[in-house]
């Protein structure tokens, strides 16, 4: 071997394919392998909306309330829209909604978190109190307190969830950290004068990434339930966008004519959620991280 | 002869894993007689301790007996059902486990544990049972054994914990005890007295022992027998005069030989190449004819059987014994594949690379600033002198919690220190990383105590090495590589391992890439914090050897921390003894090694594990455990234990130092008198 051509880090493709290895170790955890599928499923759908009907999400496309049938698979609502197009469209304002909410949380929660337990003493003290009375209300209770302020609207109510998952996101890197930032790795790096910034980044962060990712993908499912409980209340999306909440709160008044237009909206929520539990409950397992 | 109470013949256990079934044992026999101590050794990984669990029936879920049988009192333990098995734990097979911490019930008084064996046999009446349980803790030399009945396991000290455990395991008097590394966890001074103990015991009940233990210097001093375990199999067995003397297998040949030897000076210590086989990839032939530096083509076709060459001399080996002509096969030869920078470094000698002066390091003690939360501090380091010249090494030795790790990680900068003053090289670094400058940071470096932990597993051998090699070399970044890739060969390691994860690494291995990655940055000063305590000995010789190597080629200083006395021998030209933050004794190796003593030095030396069952030594045992270091005793710290204390002087003056040149000696006993002792050790 040449030693110009020493390899020093692994390439890309070796990363790639570490993290499909964890794919294929689910396949022999039956839970987290359903969950792989139902979001592997909804990723798709989301992905083809636009060519799976031929109907547009917000046009009119046949009788009010007609029933399912083969031309409206899950029947149409009071304004005649095809229910069916409304939920796979929905699917891209669910994914929209929980990823950036879930992503906003990971950072903040697992910057603060990690910063936290790393420096210790009193930052750790303020920053786990903030946390504390963060948590002491219920995620519900903020977004709704918030977005009545702010007004509703999609970049509020990411921001808003994404804020409510900081405590928790946040409590999991801290005792992650805490796990690692003993460990004589660490202390070599801060032996021979690393940054805190690199310590923290590239010795801490690496090692707590498979928590983090069981823990978001818990966050993701709890953003999907968060996000349809708010258009539910008309503070998340508005209409005419297609949202899960939104239909299931738009059909209330029509439960005994129509009960098709709740049903499916909220099979739809279930699934997704269940989904991305089951896959946390199996990278939990297959990858070692805690939750 | 007596007629073996437990008779092993052809165990095999398989543990049933993800990857692939795992055969742990294959075809052990073994027998156990009354009153007899027969050792299991062997390195970790060998099957010595699946053994010990099989023969108690406890093996994990997922292990099980696929073949043999255990026969214990001429009955099959394997075709007892689980109830039956409860009627003969505790009262005819007892055990001692290695982490009396985890083996006893934390919420329980240790007299009811002790008591509970019998009472749930219904031998006794619980008063009986208690007044049972004391006896036995007078009889493990436990003082006051009526009021310790009272105390819970967290109150009790390691040592104390483990003679709770043994009187635990003797309490209904089984005729088979089953041993587990008791003293592994122990300081040595207690690992004397536990062996002591068992050594009594053997005497005195006429029970059997079966006793594991990696450590071949204490089945010298209480085993009658032995069987030497590799790969699942007995490879050797032998009564303990026998082994000693002469070794048939090559695997205990060069084992032996790889321990550091407390009473001489050899040069290199032997090394038992590679690593242990994978069990579930075993070679053709000999299962230790890959490491075995004897093999001829004979070995790696057929398998040898266990045979004796002598009446009760086994070995599992076509060349037993070996004769003396065909070792040089076996020399160990320099391990690490050149020196890493092309120009050595001039040593300079005027003056110390290091010098560190009444150094105190206390934690704690400040107290909040409610009033009368005042607390004593910790006194971990306190008062310190130590100097250490360019190329050269200093042995730190003191048993757990004598602070020498607080030393070195004080002088590393990891924690501040309270009091003194630490030099290097004409620099204060009095101060935390975060007040050194970037040389001095360059310059001293740090090997650590845990290959599981020292590198990082999500980053590869070579970025783990590359990174100090970036931060702080002085060439261009295009030249890393070809750096990474040197330093790797010169702690005797191929180049391609540069982009393997930590965990595809074995201990050794990862100490090594942790000696790399210190040298990386060309440091003038390592510190050493017990960098081969968790290794196997074999892997130990060949790490000490390379370090060795290593500090030849760089004239790099080394302050070695360490609580094994040989080991600091062999890699020592001076030597330090530390307890309770105090030095208490300094010179050079020789000279802490031959009178005059000071008294803690002696009895240390008196109790460590010989590999030589024909040595007798005098026997100093210290009575009681380390004092707190948050209250350490006045005048001499050493005085509540000390077996030559003079008087009251001791407890109420800090000793003088004498001693001649640079043998340095605290202690009020006059230095014509320390000297008047035989040596311990020849």
């Amino acid at each position: 071997m040449g030693e110009k051509s020493l390899n020093l880090a692994p390439s890309v493709w070796d990363r790639i394919k570490s993290g499909f290895s964890y794919l294929a170790k689910l396949r022999r955890k039956p839970l987290g392998f359903a969950g792989l599928i139902i979001i592997v499923f909804w990723i798709l759908v989301s992905i083809f909306a636009p060519y799976i009907t031929p109907y547009s999400p917000t046009q009119f496309s046949g009788d009010k309330f007609a029933s399912p049938s083969l031309n409206h698979p899950f029947g149409t609502d009071r304004w005649g829209r095809d229910v069916f197009t409304r939920i796979t469209a929905g699917s891209r304002t669910a994914f929209t909604l929980a990823l950036s909410a879930t992503l906003l949380g990971l950072v903040g929660g697992t910057a603060l978190g990690l910063s936290a337990a790393y420096f210790g003493g009193w930052i750790e003290e303020v920053l786990g109190r903030l946390m504390d009375i963060l948590m002491s209300f219920p995620a519900l209770l903020i977004a709704m307190f918030v977005l009545g302020v702010l007004g509703p609207g999609t970049i509020n109510v990411i921001i808003v969830i994404g804020i409510a998952h900081i405590p928790r996101i946040g409590r999991v890197a801290r005792s992650a950290t805490l796990q690692v930032k003993n460990q004589e790795f660490v202390e070599a790096a801060r032996v021979r004068g690393e940054s805190d910034f690199y310590i923290m980044g590239a010795e801490i962060l690496p090692n707590i990434l498979d928590t983090l990712g069981v823990e978001g993908a818990i966050r993701f499912a709890y953003s999907i339930f968060l996000s349809a409980s708010l258009g539910f209340l008309g503070l998340g999306v508005q209409p005419p966008t297609p949202d899960w909440g939104l239909m299931i709160s738009e059909s209330r008044s029509y439960l005994q004519i129509a009960p098709w237009l709740a049903i499916f909206p909220a099979l739809a929520i279930a699934s997704m959620v269940l989904g991305a539990n089951f896959l946390a409950e199996g990278l939990e397992e297959v990858t070692g991280g805690e939750r | 002869m007596t007629k073996p109470i437990l008779k092993v013949e052809d165990l095999e256990v398989t543990y049933r894993t993800e990857r692939a079934d795992v055969r742990a044992l294959n075809g052990v026999s073994l027998d156990v007689a009354s009153g007899e101590v027969r050792g299991v050794v062997g390195e970790s990984g060998c099957g010595k301790s699946t053994l010990a669990f099989a023969v108690m029936r406890y093996l994990d879920r997922n292990g099980e007996i696929t073949g043999g049988r255990i026969l214990f009192n001429g009955e099959d333990l394997r075709e007892k059902s689980d109830s039956e098995m409860d009627e003969i734990w505790g009262k005819h097979l007892g055990m001692i486990y290695q982490d009396p911490t985890a083996s006893l019930n934390p919420s329980l008084p240790v007299g009811e544990q002790i008591a509970e064996v019998a009472t749930a046999h219904g031998l006794a009446s619980h008063d009986e049972a208690t007044q049972k349980a004391v006896d036995l803790l007078d009889r493990v030399h436990i003082r006051d054994p009526e009021e310790i009945i009272d105390r819970y396991p967290h109150e009790l000290s390691g040592g104390m914990r483990q003679r709770v455990g043994i009187a635990a395991g003797l309490m209904g008097k089984p005729e088979l005890v089953v041993m587990d590394e008791p003293t592994t966890n122990l300081d040595v001074t207690t690992e004397a007295k536990i062996l002591d103990i068992v050594e009594e015991l053997k005497n005195e009940l006429n029970s059997a022992f079966l006793y594991i233990t990696h450590d071949l210097g204490v089945i010298a001093r209480v085993g009658d027998g032995v069987e030497v375990m590799y790969a699942g199999q007995v490879v050797e067995q032998a009564s303990i005069d026998e082994l000693f003397k002469e070794q048939y297998h090559p695997y205990t040949k060069l084992l032996l030989r790889s321990i550091p030897d407390p009473e001489g000076e050899e040069d290199t210590l032997q090394e038992v190449p590679g690593s242990m086989v994978d069990l579930t990839d075993l070679p053709e032939g000999c299962n230790f004819s890959t490491r075995c530096p004897f093999r001829s083509e004979e070995c790696s076709v057929t398998e040898p059987y266990l045979e004796g060459k002598r009446d009760s001399h086994n070995s599992r080996c076509f060349k037993a014994p070996i004769e003396e002509a065909e070792e040089t096969a076996g020399e160990a030869e320099k391990t690490n594949g050149g020196s890493i920078w092309d120009t050595p470094p001039e040593l300079q000698r005027e003056r110390p690379i290091l010098s560190v002066e009444r150094l105190k390091k206390h934690f704690g003690g400040n107290g909040s600033w409610l009033p009368g939360s005042e607390t004593s501090p910790v006194r971990a380091v306190d008062g310190v002198n130590l100097s250490l010249q360019q190329g050269q090494t200093v042995g730190v030795v003191g048993e757990s919690g004598c602070g020498k790790t607080t030393l070195a990680r004080t002088i590393i900068g990891l924690s501040r220190a309270t009091e003194g003053k630490i030099d290097f090289a004409g620099e204060d670094i009095t101060v935390p990383i975060s007040g050194r400058s970037g040389q001095t940071l360059k310059r001293i470096q740090i090997v650590f105590q845990d290959p599981r932990s020292t590198l990082n597993p999500k980053r590869t051998v070579g970025q783990a090495i590359a990174r100090p090699l970036a931060l702080h070399g002085d060439f261009r970044r295009e030249k890393i590589p070809e750096m990474t890739a040197r330093l790797l060969r010169s702690v005797g390691l191929d180049s391609s391992l540069a982009n393997r994860f930590p965990d595809q690494l074995s201990g050794g291995q990862k100490q090594r890439v942790a000696a790399a990655r210190a040298f990386a940055t060309n440091p003038a000063l390592v510190l050493h914090d017990e960098p081969t305590s968790s290794l196997d000995v074999s892997v130990q010789a060949t790490i000490l050897n390379l370090l060795l190597d290593l500090q030849e080629d760089s004239g790099t200083s080394y302050l070695f921390i360490s609580h094994d006395l040989s080991v600091v021998r062999h890699i020592s030209d001076y030597i330090a003894v530390m307890y309770l933050g105090h030095i208490v004794e300094y010179g050079m190796t020789t000279e802490v090694f031959s009178p005059p003593y000071h008294p803690y030095t002696e009895a240390l030396l008196s109790a460590i594990p010989v590999p030589d069952p024909n040595l007798s030594r005098k026997r100093i045992r210290l009575t009681g455990s380390v004092p707190s270091a948050v209250d350490p005793p006045s005048g001499c710290v050493f005085h509540t234990r000390c077996p030559r204390k003079v008087g009251e002087i001791c407890e109420t003056k800090s000793p003088p130092v004498c001693g001649e040149g640079e043998h340095e000696i605290r202690c009020h006993i006059p230095e014509e008198n320390l000297a008047e002792v035989e040596p311990i050790l020849s």
